[in-house]
This record gives structure tokens, C-alpha cells and sequence, in this order.
């Protein structure tokens, strides 16, 4: 991922043509999610919850899905993980394969917009865990919902590769492989992005720090 | 001009603001263990519940519906699924009870087949870039050539490009032979080979006109200028400064091309 400010140059972040690069700092659980992860018995499912539940929740916020809905979301996409866990073949990222089916119940739960009868505890309307001050918690939060009001005017494609390169952190030449496109293109949309990005918190008037 | 810091900052906030608690977490779990087994458990011969239609009780209706919406959608391009291997433990029936008549591999990828545009073997490539190298002058005195004001038509596909036509920088093969140049113009930069990244950006020039890397072009070029102690490098740098003043180029223009240009006495290379 190329990053403004680098001394270091941007050709040297961008990975030989053939070679699998990493973007930045090690994504949360990114060893045993690696493509060349263990067959499929191998992995437990309450570890790969636990490994995998806030990236997932994270995904589905930012790909549209009700807070008051996230926990449902939540659980239909980690019921889908543990019907089809035993399948998976470990061809591809665990991470990039829950992403997948993170895309597809968000997109379901964006055009239904249900709500279940008994309405559960929303996600994200707690308060951050790991943020005590009540100032910091505010900034967390309205920074939070500047960036979804930018996630929300993207198209779907771009929105993926938002999420999963900025927000995520997760390599490009992966991203390229879960969502079947170039690593180039992977890339130029991650430039545009954080350029678009930049230029919205700058029509919003975000003081610099 | 945002600070590019206030991006990080914003991203890693969102970050945190977005991470769920752990009570959270444990609500969600304890749910998914009344519906549904860790398949684990299951293949370990926990037996029973697998079996049970009540474990889909609460979630059956869910099932179902998330079933039809999923199928509905269909699959994005990149998600086509291989056939499952003779070997694959089946689905248990039970799980999709309550849901329509639908294959449950048709909803969701086992695997991930390569992407529609994975490069062809680039075998040939570094003898097709060596031998329209060699035609290139190397001398500095020759000014590296300019895009030409009107791109040929070849670098005007916007489909993906067949092995043929790879020029084309909207094509995958053309973008990976772009930036393959790209950083060999770069490597020779920093082995202090000024003639053979003018060379190279000279070669980009001429087979990429259109390129979405063209600050890059445009840096890796003025750091062979500054590398070879051009007249005017520091006059292309304080250019290159003022149109990029975000660009990661930005420290090494400034190491490299700080120092006086060379004095008119001395040879030039």
C-alpha cells in the first residue's frame, strides 16, 4: 500500500511482479489464514470465531449493515462459517473466504432491513471497549461515522477494497486473489481511495492534527 | 490540504469505534452454540445435534430466508466456485432443511478459482524488454523521450488485453509490464545506473503513454537526473516538489537532488 510521507519510495512497497508483498503492519491473525493454511480439520471453529468476529463485524458495518442488525448479521455470516468450514479447501485466505460470505449477508440484510422480533442488544451502540475517556470515545465516533458516510457513496467493488485494504490492512496481492482482480488495479484503487478519502475529510473541514 | 496523517488517524479511529466488545463477541457465540455445533464437534463424532432439526429451530426461518436472498444475488465475478473434491465431507442435510431446493454450493465459494485476469507466463517478457532496451540510446546527452501527443491506438483497449497486445496499460499483462519497468528503472536508480533508467523510463514512455503510474515515471526519472548530476536537476526538482508536494518521493527528490549540479567543467557521462 503506498503510503504518503514514506521516505523509503513507493516502488519498493510495491512487490516484484510475482511475488506476494505484505501492505503494512501484520493484520490480526494473518499466519494461520495464509493460503497456505491446513486442511480444513485443522481449524476450530470457536478459534476462527474468536480470531476472525471483529473483522467480520467491522466488514459488515462498514458495508452498510445496520447497527441496530449487526449482531444478527453477525451470527448468520459465522453460522454460515460453521456449516461450511469443513469444506474449505484452504486454496485462499480464511479472511478473504469470510469476507466473501461477509459481502453477501451484508447485501442481505441491506435490502431487507429487518428487524428480528425480539430486538437484541445493537453491537455498536456500546461503548468502544478499549476507549475510557469519554473525549476519545467521542472522536472514535464521529471519526467512525465520517468514514462511513465516505464507505457508504462507494460502489460495491470499491467499497470491498476499501474495507479490506484500509480498514483491514490486508495484503493487496490478497485482496487481488479474494475478489478476482489485478494486483495493479488493487493498487490504483487504494491510491484513489485514500485520495478521495483525504479530499472528503477536507470538504467536511476535519482539522488537522 | 489534509495533513495525510489526519487519514491514518481517521482510518485507525474507525478502526477502534467499529471493533465490537468482548460481551458482544460472547452473546453472539453463545447463540451460534445453541444453533449450530462447531463443525469440529461434529466431525469429532458428537453426533446428535447434527442430526437434530431443532438445532436450526431459531435459525431455520433465518436459514431459509438468507438461502433465497443469497441465491437471489447471485455471485460476483470473482467468487466462481470449482467443483467440490470427490473428497469433501458432504453437507449435512439437516442444515438446509427449512430452505428451498437450492445446492449449497451454488451459494457460497468453496475455492477460489484465479482471477479471469491472471497474467500469462512472463517468460518471454524480460527478453522482449532486453532487446527493445538495446535499440535505446544510453548516452545522457540523448533527452529521454516524451509521450507522444497523440497515443497510438493499441494503448487505447480497455478490455482486457490478449497476450499480443501488451502494451496496453488498461490491460493486466500491460499494467504488469509497466510496473516490471518501473522498478527496474528503480533498482537502476539506487545501483547509481542513471543511463539505464533514463533508458527504461524512456521505454515506458514509448510503450505506456496512458499510465495511472505516472508521478512514479516522472520520479524515478528525476532521481536519474539528479543520479547523474544533470544541469538542470535541481530545477526539475523544485518542479517535481512544488506539483507533488504529497508524494512519497518527496525525501529521496530531496536527498538525492539537493547537491549542486555538476560544473560545466567536468565531462559529461
Amino acid at each position: 500500500m503506498i503510503r504518503h510521507g514514506d521516505d523509503a519510495g513507493a516502488l519498493r512497497e510495491l512487490p516484484p511482479v510475482d511475488e506476494a508483498s505484505r501492505t503494512s503492519r501484520e493484520p490480526e491473525a494473518s499466519a494461520p489464514d495464509a493460503v497456505r493454511s491446513g486442511a480444513p480439520e485443522q481449524l476450530d471453529f470457536e478459534d476462527v470465531y474468536t480470531r476472525h468476529f471483529d473483522f467480520a463485524c467491522r466488514s459488515l458495518r462498514l458495508l452498510g449493515v445496520h447497527p441496530d442488525c449487526l449482531e444478527d448479521a453477525a451470527q448468520d455470516v459465522f453460522g454460515v462459517v460453521a456449516r461450511r468450514l469443513p469444506q474449505f479447501a484452504g486454496d485462499a485466505s480464511l479472511r478473504t473466504w469470510i469476507f466473501a460470505v461477509v459481502q453477501r449477508v451484508a447485501a442481505n440484510h441491506r435490502r431487507a432491513r429487518r428487524r428480528k422480533q425480539d430486538p437484541l442488544t445493537p453491537l455498536l451502540h456500546e461503548p468502544i471497549a478499549d476507549v475510557a475517556n469519554p473525549e476519545a470515545q467521542a472522536e472514535a465516533q464521529q471519526a467512525a461515522a465520517l468514514v462511513q458516510s465516505f464507505c457508504d457513496g462507494l460502489d460495491e467493488p470499491r467499497r470491498a477494497v476499501f474495507v479490506l485494504a484500509l480498514i483491514e490492512e490486508v495484503p493487496a496481492r490478497e485482496i487481488g486473489h479474494a475478489l478476482g482482480i489485478p494486483l495493479f488495479t488493487v493498487y490504483s484503487r487504494i491510491r484513489s481511495m485514500r485520495a478521495a478519502l483525504e479530499r472528503f475529510l477536507e470538504a467536511h473541514q476535519v482539522v488537522t492534527t | 490540504m489534509t495533513d495525510p496523517n489526519t487519514v491514518r488517524r481517521h482510518l485507525d479511529l474507525t478502526r477502534l469505534a467499529l471493533t465490537p466488545s468482548t460481551a458482544a463477541r460472547e452473546r453472539v457465540l453463545n447463540r451460534l452454540r445453541v444453533d449450530v455445533p462447531p463443525p469440529s464437534a461434529a466431525a469429532a463424532g458428537g453426533g446428535g445435534p447434527r442430526a437434530a432439526p431443532s438445532r436450526w429451530s431459531l435459525a431455520g426461518a433465518r436459514g431459509a430466508a438468507l438461502s433465497v436472498g443469497l441465491l437471489a444475488l447471485g455471485f460476483s465475478a470473482g467468487y466462481a466456485a470449482r467443483a467440490p473434491s470427490a473428497a469433501a465431507p458432504p453437507l449435512p442435510v439437516s442444515a438446509l432443511a427449512a430452505a428451498p431446493a437450492t445446492a449449497p454450493d451454488e451459494l457460497f465459494p468453496d475455492t477460489w478459482e484465479s482471477p479471469p485476469e491472471a497474467a500469462p507466463s512472463r517468460a518471454a517478457r524480460p527478453a522482449s524488454s532486453g532487446a527493445a532496451l538495446e535499440r535505446l540510446p544510453l548516452s545522457l546527452g540523448t533527452p529521454p523521450r516524451r509521450a507522444p501527443a497523440k497515443p497510438p491506438l493499441r494503448s487505447l483497449t480497455v478490455q482486457p488485453a490478449p497476450a499480443s497486445d501488451p502494451s496496453a496499460s488498461t490491460s493486466p499483462s500491460g499494467a504488469r509490464d509497466e510496473l516490471a519497468l518501473l522498478q527496474r528503472a528503480d533498482r537502476a536508480v539506487r545501483s547509481g545506473n542513471a543511463a539505464l533508467a533514463l533508458a527504461l523510463i524512456g521505454e515506458l514512455d514509448e510503450r505506456h503513454p496512458d499510465s495511472t503510474l505516472l508521478e512514479e515515471r516522472r520520479a524515478v526519472e528525476l532521481l536519474a537526473h539528479c543520479e547523474a548530476r544533470a544541469t538542470d536537476a535541481a530545477a526539475r526538482a523544485a518542479r517535481f516538489l512544488r506539483d507533488h508536494p504529497g508524494s512519497v518521493y518527496v525525501g529521496r527528490v530531496r536527498a538525492l537532488c539537493a547537491s549542486p549540479p555538476a560544473s560545466s567543467a567536468e565531462p559529461r557521462r
